[in-house]
């Protein structure tokens, strides 16, 4: 598989909507009492603050703070137990791993983080698609199925899938699901992967943390995708 | 299967997956990263999208291509629009499925007549739309 793609390969066909990476940490309460200290070091760069709203849940120390870009493309998410960032505006895994890095470093440079829990990298994927004879052309885009008994179409004219799985260094979370949106009714297929990994992070070691889960979740899409497809990705059309 | 039907599917499935038995929970609280992220951006506003299509049917013919057409569907005022520059095909529909069958129905008629018309009756535009029809579609059962 791995001469199938160059990791550094960005599609011009890309259909990722939002990457994020997150870490996890024992809750720090100095996040929350010193959080314009961190906003003064990235504002230049993110001086949106969004402010966590109510809605029906109540608002507490885990629900995060965001500073946003001004084209709100890109931005933070903090709370007292995680640190993210995440991009709407992908550009490849070089530029986005150098900038969590950085805003990492900030993080550790300003609050006491000693432990890391968790370190997640997670690819929202969206695929608009058109049935074919009423059945979602699934076989088109990914190499996924499920061994059926006879009788038992895999015709699929709805998909719904979560799957929870171990991989080499983390575990990853698959949501595979068709939807549909409802201002036009375009379909599309979501592929969503949550890779996280909980052993062995340290802020010292961030760098190849990160570059680790984003090799595992980029193997992961590039193994799950047809050759059909990343056809399309790259751009060899009609 | 119609829009309605369609619309059915994605509520019967959802009503499918919210039924628990009693006393069963779904199991344990995965974490997630950024979970307050899981709305994606794509599911709000209306935007011009492009597709792979691989596969167009008419009434008697079905045909499919090597390469994957990319159609771009917008829309309009009132009408949806399904359009291939490369291909030179633009068509409407009430809904972007409709827009979408009328794309189809398009490519299908032009590939017939292109392929039927002999090479010595083409010239500039419609030479390299033959070729492209013979090289890179060919048609198969229905």
């Amino acid at each position: 598989m791995s001469n199938k793609y160059d990791l550094s390969e960005v599609y011009p066909n890309s259909p990722l909507v939002e990457v994020v990476s997150e870490i996890r940490f024992p809750s720090e309460l100095a996040i929350e009492c010193r959080r314009n200290d961190f906003f003064d070091r990235i504002r230049n760069e993110y001086p949106k603050i969004l402010i966590p709203q109510s809605g029906n849940k109540p608002i507490t120390s885990l629900t995060p703070y965001r500073f946003e870009n001004e084209s709100q493309t890109a931005g933070i998410m903090m709370a007292i137990d995680r640190f993210s960032f995440f991009d709407r505006d992908y550009a490849g895994h070089k530029r986005f791993i150098k900038e969590f890095v950085r805003l990492a470093k900030i993080l550790g440079e300003i609050y006491s983080i000693k432990k890391m829990n968790r370190l997640g990298w997670r690819y929202i994927n969206v695929i608009p698609f058109n049935r074919e004879d009423e059945i979602i052309p699934i076989q088109r885009f990914i190499n996924f199925g499920f061994k059926l008994p006879e009788g038992i179409s895999n015709k699929f004219t709805n998909l719904s899938v979560v799957f929870m799985s171990k991989v080499q260094d983390g575990t990853v979370t698959t949501r595979i699901e068709s939807i549909i949106r409802s201002e036009d009714q375009q379909e599309a297929l979501l592929m969503d992967f949550d890779f996280a990994m909980t052993e062995g992070i340290t802020l010292s070691r961030i760098n190849s943390c990160v570059n680790k889960a984003h090799k595992q979740t980029r193997a992961l899409f590039e193994n799950l995708i047809t050759d059909e497809y990343r056809h399309y990705l790259r751009g060899e059309t009609i | 299967m119609t829009l309605t039907h369609i619309n059915e599917s994605y509520e019967l499935r959802d009503e499918r997956l919210r039924f628990m038995p009693e006393h069963f929970q779904r199991g344990v609280t995965a974490v997630s990263t950024a979970s307050e992220l899981d709305v994606p951006p794509w599911s709000s506003g209306f935007s011009a999208i492009r597709t792979p299509l691989w596969r167009f049917s008419s009434m008697h013919t079905v045909i499919i291509s090597s390469k994957p057409v990319s159609v771009r569907i917008s829309k309009g005022e009132i009408l949806f629009f399904a359009e291939n520059e490369n291909l030179d095909i633009y068509a409407t529909g009430e809904t972007s499925g409709e827009a979408i069958h009328a794309f189809s129905e398009h490519l299908v008629h032009f590939y017939v007549h292109y392929t039927q018309l002999s090479w010595d009756r083409v010239t500039g535009e419609a030479r390299r739309l033959k070729k492209l029809y013979e090289d890179l579609f060919q048609d198969v059962p229905a």
